[in-house]
């Protein structure tokens, strides 16, 4: 992937915040989803992330306090050319909370990558220190996925669905 | 809106606090995201904005967005909106609904909305499946679809076409999006809200729960490089010719809007007043 130049801190927190904000909404909905279907455990699990999420997102939005922001169209994003897994709609009624985190975690990727990439490429230092501080976030994300991992069983497989919404002829 | 400005575009505001209650992984929690994305890119004010639908799970939409909104009865969707936008034509007027309730019960208003073109956007979120009811054939279905016990051997119809009806029947703006790229169906939704006249979203949102084939849309669904076209001619041809899996705004062309004689406020002792021998 080739990440375009960011040229300010102002287009990166435009950019940054519009990427968490999604990242939030999707953990979000999921949380919603299953806490409707009854499903308490992951929906905990996604809930919880999304705070995580919404910790940076605030951050972000202290920054940019004060500041002149340009106005980035929602299909204008750069981080749209980094290949998105769209595991949000591999999320299940039934998912434990194993298979919540790993799905969280490859919702994740993304913003782990386009920091990454952006810290990489872009010569100006503030942006640069920027994408690297996010970057670090993500990964105190990912380690924390890992802990929980660790303290769950091992996977027991999918549930069967006993009751599934269709039955084929 | 201004090249620079000091706030950050946040969709979330113009959800309400009411949690959808879709299936995990429904198609229609991304049309709500590029819906809510839309309206704050085009910073709307919530009371200028008024969100109609009919009955299905996609029909839930209005609970979901905090700007006006009125869930409506099966089928009925584009009358209910097409009142209120010529009594109220400050308002923006959204559509909402399903497959099964824009094609199926309300197929006849929606050949003569796209006909009247009063100024609104209609987003069908089509699945081509009855969510609500537990699975059935809708008219998007295809013919050989047999896993509803309601048509063990598929519906043996040929599918609806409703971009094709929708170009047929007079409507100017004809595009399609898809569930897994939200943010190009906000373009698609800011686009629609700009247009004068009818303006049709059809949009590729998967059932997982009663079509969990469909979630194989996202390899399917690719974004067309040849449009949008403005000669009808050609557009029919292109929709003929299309598979269906392509994304993107399909056709545009300006049409005379639809708009009432009357102005806003008249009594019925004014309009009777026409009606007098
Ligand atoms: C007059 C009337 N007829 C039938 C129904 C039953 N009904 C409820 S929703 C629905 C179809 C929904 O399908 P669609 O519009 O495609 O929406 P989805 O649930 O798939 O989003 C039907 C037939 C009804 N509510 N009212
Ligand atoms: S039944 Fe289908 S359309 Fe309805 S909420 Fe579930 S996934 Fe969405």
């Amino acid at each position: 992937m080739t990440v375009p130049h960011i040229q300010s801190v102002e287009e990166f927190i435009v950019h940054a915040h519009a990427l968490k904000c999604e990242s939030e909404e999707q953990l979000e909905m999921c949380a919603d989803s299953l806490r409707a279907h009854n499903n308490p455990e992951a929906a905990t699990v996604f809930r919880t992330l999304s705070q995580m999420i919404g910790e940076t997102i605030q951050e972000l939005e202290a920054m940019a306090e004060g500041r002149e922001l340009p106005q980035v169209p929602p299909w204008d994003f750069h981080w749209q050319l980094v290949d998105d897994p769209q595991c949000m709609d591999e999320v299940h009624y039934l998912i434990n909370e194993r298979k919540a985190l790993e799905l969280a975690q490859l919702n994740e990727q993304r913003a782990l990558k386009y920091f990454q990439d952006t810290a990489e490429v872009v010569t100006d230092q503030a942006v640069k220190e920027l994408a690297q501080r996010l970057h670090d976030h993500e990964q105190r994300f990912f380690q924390y996925i890992e802990q929980r991992l660790q303290q769950l069983e091992e996977d027991v497989a999918h549930h069967d669905d006993l009751d599934p919404p269709n039955m084929p002829e | 809106m201004s090249e620079s400005d000091a706030v950050l575009i946040k969709p979330k505001d113009y959800k309400t606090s009411v949690k959808p209650i879709w299936c995990p992984g429904c198609g229609d929690f991304a049309v709500l995201s590029a819906i809510t994305k839309a309206l704050a890119w085009m910073k709307l004010a919530k009371e200028e904005v008024a969100l109609i639908s009919g009955i299905g799970c996609s029909s839930r939409l209005p609970a979901y967005v905090d700007s006006y909104g009125f869930h409506g009865i099966h089928g009925r969707v584009l009358p209910l909106a097409a009142g209120l936008k010529v009594v109220r034509p400050e308002l923006t007027v959204i559509a909402a609904g399903g497959d099964g309730d824009g094609y199926s019960i309300g197929g006849n208003h929606f050949m003569h909305a796209c006909r009247r073109n009063i100024d609104m956007t209609y987003i069908v979120m089509d699945n081509r499946v009855y969510g609500m009811t537990k699975g059935q054939a809708s008219p998007t279905t295809a013919a050989d679809w047999d896993k509803s016990k309601l048509t063990p051997h598929g519906t043996g119809v040929p599918p609806f076409q409703p971009l094709s009806i929708a170009l047929a029947a007079g409507a100017g703006f004809i595009a399609r999006g898809f569930s897994g790229d939200p943010n190009q169906m906000s373009k698609l939704i800011v686009e629609a809200i700009e247009y004068p006249g009818f303006a049709l979203i059809e949009v590729l949102s998967p059932c997982p729960t009663f079509r969990p084939e469909q979630k194989e849309w996202k390899h399917q669904v690719r974004q067309a490089e040849d449009i949008p076209l403005h000669d009808p001619v050609q557009a029919a041809e292109w929709l003929a010719a299309d598979d269906g899996m392509s994304s993107g705004l399909i056709y545009h062309r300006a049409h005379p809007v639809w708009q009432a004689l009357h102005e806003v406020g008249s009594t019925l002792a004014d309009i009777e007043q026409e009606f007098r021998i």
